[in-house]
């Protein structure tokens, strides 16, 4: 019954088939390769020569223009007080909340660790806003509770502001790094501990704590150059006290004197890449010093009973959440629904103008949700399929040049956003090579400084979803005769689908709430929802950037939740805030 | 039917010899097992042959066409070849008609053909009636079978089987032996089974490539391999006894030679040219019996098999050489008993 071997004709015809299927094969992972190149390798390179070199000469001169301004020196030391500070914040938040979730017995955990993780999802922008509409001394809560009379101004147009806002908006990542290290620690290390009389606060001081340092470590690093690189927060909440930032300097540079102020701009932002590198490079020092490595099987711990003390435990837990998420999000929405600035807001008076005014009426506004939806839903798009083909020859055809580009595909992603911009615009302000067409100052540009910038972020998963698939699938495929393309579209495809689909989530919400990259890019007509409640807000429109600030709010929390739901089906650290 | 030809094939990984100068040719219809310890480059083989990698020099042919050489490489989907997955590589989004069907619509099969291929493949391993399960909804025999299917709806001249068995319960292996042995007598495919377990291969191949370090060592037929190993390797590999050094005394004579092994004159087989001078000798348990004169030896461990015993028995001249013998009455641990040799085979020297 064998059957003639119709493939296996001549030599010829073999020859023939076989440069046609990988010449094919060879011609996608050509684009894909040279794509991501592209994306991880010119804007930061353009930029490192436009800061390190004059006129085609390596020089420092620029760096020594830079420094010689009193005004890079504050926003220096300004950018370093804040984050220091701010990560403080968030670790102290960070590890508690981890502690209490990862190691006791207090009930409600899922509802818990959702709260806790919207602060990571909510653009710094709108979070830095609802601060300020629970602290405005005129605001409704100030004044409904007479602490508002205590304060001339707004107490949070302040270094301590800005500290307190950046370090809630990054404990998150802490308590994530942290919650995750808990849960890989051998359960036998802490039996061992017990078994030697220690008590609980003794095992947690001795044994848990030390054994967490990585753990901790990470997390405060990816806070602090979060922290860094954050603009929406410093931005509103230190430009009326003239505190700058290094993202805010730049920002006002370059908005105050457009293109010319270029070569500054790039130095100040290498200035910015470095900090970030220095501390991570910190991180690594400090890791490698001492022996971290646990040994024995990684059983779950088993949650400690708090007793008597879980209560108060669990009141502690949600109080928190109440400060410092639900009371400022109910002073947004408070703001959203008031009918005018000063009034107070009754059952009686509650307005939905405001959201008609930014969905409908507005032009501006309206066309600011087109553009975020437009750029947001391409991003993923073209990233998600860049990251499949990618991902496919990564994990199963390796190559060291695909390797290294994997490395460098991270870079955009770690370094601080104002950083990718600066690039961004250095490389696009010429027009294309070899075309008359310059996308600089229209949308595109932002669209493509948002592939260099969450390229990172849709490779990851989905090259772990590759390792965790059997490659025997694939050439099951091939043995079949299927060709690489056919094999795409009917095996990997499929069994992708999942992680791709939760990765395109992702990178749309990341983008879709963006505002350090935009804010330095946009023009009149390609504004994203948070340049514009930036620019609401400094024109003082506060109530119609607290309606668009609440719709984007709505939108992550929808599709945060919708995510979480079908999280069942992903493989783990798919989802960050499940990670 | 394919005829498979290795000449020469060299495979390295970054500075990691996988294989080495390997030659071999498998002639129409044969079923031949690659065997040897894991890591042994056996599945790199088998993966050359398919197309999954590449040689680093030296050539593949399939019936007299290069398929694999210094700068050509048909790729997998190109070459109609078979394969059997250790992991089974069912596609799980797919349903157990689904994934035997794949290769019938890739080939663009439609219609009353495809649907009474795909039936008569799935009655072939007893599977009718699955046709809308789901691969996580059977056990792993079924899943070996579906993968089985697969491989049969193809009509494949070449079949490539990659330690099918390894993840099966022992139980079941005997029946997909049964069901690999009818796939061969039915199809005729020449079949290449690639396995670390010697029983599995001597009861399915008839004849055995034994692997050593990315080397082939041997092959030979199971009988050959069992009696007379080209090297230590394989005599330890394959089946069980004692290796031994003996010098033999004079060179062979109709191959067999005088030599002396523990102290006595004895006559062992050995190949045509083997000279006289040291060598090492392969003892298996047919090899030796108990005697009233012979080797004096130790009884150093009895271990009941059921009907008979397998005694371990240490000679006193050679005291790090442990005798395997197998008989009905065992005589008590620590009793000195005489051996008697009644054949051996000496171990070409290398």
């Amino acid at each position: 019954m064998a059957a003639p071997p119709a493939t296996l004709g001549g030599a010829s015809s073999l020859t023939a088939s076989f440069l046609a299927s990988w010449s094919s094969e060879k011609l996608v992972l050509a684009l894909v390769v040279i794509f991501i190149g592209f994306l991880s390798i010119v804007p930061i390179g353009r930029l490192l020569v436009e800061a390190f070199f004059i006129g085609g000469v390596p020089s420092l001169n620029a760096f020594g223009e830079v420094f010689a301004q009193p005004a890079t020196w504050r926003a220096l030391r300004h950018t370093l007080e804040t984050s220091i500070g701010g990560t403080l914040v968030a670790v102290v938040i960070g590890t508690l909340m981890a502690l209490l979730v990862a190691l006791t017995n207090v009930r409600g955990k899922l509802l818990l660790v959702f709260c806790l993780m919207l602060p990571m999802m909510i653009p710094p922008q709108v979070m830095a806003l609802s601060w300020i509409g629970l602290t405005e001394p005129g605001g409704f809560f100030m004044r409904s509770t007479g602490i508002g009379t205590l304060f001339d101004t707004n107490p949070l147009y302040s270094v301590g502001g800005i500290i307190l806002v950046l370090g809630v908006q990054s404990a998150p990542v802490v308590f994530l790094t942290l919650r995750a290290g808990l849960r890989a620690m051998p359960a036998d290390l802490v039996e061992a501990a017990q078994a030697s009389s220690a008590g609980r606060a003794r095992v947690i001081r001795d044994v848990v704590l030390p054994l967490m340092t990585p753990a901790l470590l990470s997390g405060a690093s990816l806070a602090f150059i979060a922290a860094v690189g954050n603009f929406g927060i410093p931005a509103l909440l230190g430009m009326p006290v003239r505190y700058n930032t290094l993202p805010v300097l730049i920002y006002r540079k370059l908005s105050g004197f457009g293109p010319t102020v270029l070569g500054e701009v790039a130095v100040l932002s290498v200035l910015l890449a470095v900090i970030a590198v220095v501390f991570i490079g910190l991180q690594a020092k400090l890791l490698s010093r001492r022996d971290f490595r646990a040994t024995g099987t990684s059983a779950t711990l088993l949650p400690y009973d708090l007793g008597r003390w879980r209560f108060p435990a669990e009141c502690f837990g949600w109080l928190l959440i109440v400060v410092t998420l639900i009371l400022p999000l109910s002073a947004l929405l408070v703001n959203s629904l008031t009918p005018a600035y000063g009034i107070e807001l009754t059952p009686g008076n509650l307005t939905l103008n405001h959201y008609r005014y930014v969905l409908f009426i507005d032009s501006v506004t309206r066309s600011a949700f087109t553009n975020s939806f437009f750029l947001a839903a391409g991003a993923a798009t073209v990233l998600v399929l860049l990251a499949i083909v990618f991902g496919f020859f990564l994990v199963w055809r390796p190559h060291w040049l695909l390797r290294t580009l994997n490395s460098l595909a991270d870079l955009p992603y770690a370094l601080p956003g104002t950083v990718v911009s600066i690039a961004c615009i250095l490389v696009f302000i010429q027009p294309i090579p070899f075309t008359q067409i310059s996308i600089y100052n229209t949308i595109w540009i932002i669209f493509a400084a948002y592939l260099v910038r969450f390229m990172t972020r849709a490779i990851r998963p989905i090259v772990n979803a590759y390792h965790a698939i059997d490659r025997a699938l694939d050439e099951a495929g091939a043995m079949c005769g299927a060709s690489l393309l056919e094999r795409m579209r009917t095996i990997v495809l499929p069994l992708i689908a999942p992680t791709a689909f939760a990765a395109a989530m992702i990178v749309f919400l990341a983008a879709f709430n963006e505002l350090t990259i935009s804010i330095l890019l946009w023009s009149a007509g390609t504004e994203t929802v948070g340049v514009m409640v930036f620019n609401l807000k400094q024109a003082g429109d506060v109530l119609e950037a607290s309606a668009m600030s609440c719709l984007t709010i709505l939108l992550t929390v929808t599709l945060m939740a919708a995510l979480s739901a079908f999280g069942r089906h992903l493989p783990s650290g798919v989802i960050p805030w499940r990670a | 039917m394919a005829r498979v030809t290795l000449e020469s094939v060299n495979k390295h990984f970054g500075t990691s010899v996988a294989v080495e100068d390997f030659t071999l040719d498998i002639p129409h219809g044969s079923f031949l097992a690659v065997l040897g310890p894991s890591g042994c480059g056996k599945s790199t083989v088998l993966r050359l042959v398919a197309g999954f990698e590449r040689v680093s020099s030296g050539q593949v042919l399939i019936d007299g066409n290069v398929v694999s050489g210094p700068s050509l490489h048909v790729p997998a989907e190109k070459r109609h070849v078979g394969i059997v997955f250790q992991s089974y590589a069912l596609w799980p989004h797919m349903t157990v008609e689904g994934n035997v069907g794949y290769p019938l619509r890739v080939a663009k099969v439609r219609g009353e053909a495809y649907r009474s291929r795909v039936a008569a493949a799935l009655d072939m391993v007893g599977l009718s009636g699955f046709d809308t399960r789901r691969p996580s909804e059977l056990s792993g025999g079924q899943r070996q079978r579906v993968a089985l299917a697969r491989c049969l709806v193809m009509e494949p001249s070449l079949v490539l089987l990659d330690e099918p068995l390894a993840n099966l319960d022992v139980h079941l292996r005997a029946s997909m032996e049964d069901e690999f042995r009818a796939f061969h007598a039915k199809t005729g495919a020449t079949m290449i089974y690639v396995t670390h377990d010697q029983a599995e291969a001597m009861a399915l191949a008839e004849r055995i490539a034994v692997m050593d370090k990315g080397r082939l060592v041997q092959v030979a037929d199971p009988h050959t391999l069992y009696s007379e190993p080209a090297t230590t390797m394989v005599a330890g590999f394959i089946g069980k006894g004692a290796l031994a050094d003996a010098e033999v005394l004079a060179p062979a004579e109709d191959g067999r030679c005088r030599a002396r092994l523990f102290g006595m004159d004895v006559m062992l087989r050995c190949q045509a040219n083997q000279p006289a001078g040291k060598a090492r000798v392969c003892l298996r348990p047919e090899d030796v019996a108990l005697a009233s004169e012979g080797v004096p030896a130790t009884v150093r461990r009895a271990t009941y098999k059921g009907g008979v015993t397998e005694i371990e028995a240490v000679p006193e001249s050679a005291p790090d050489v442990t005798l395997l013998l197998i008989i009905s009455a065992a005589p008590m641990v620590g009793t000195a008993v005489k051996v008697r040799i009644d054949g051996g085979w000496v171990i070409p020297a290398p």
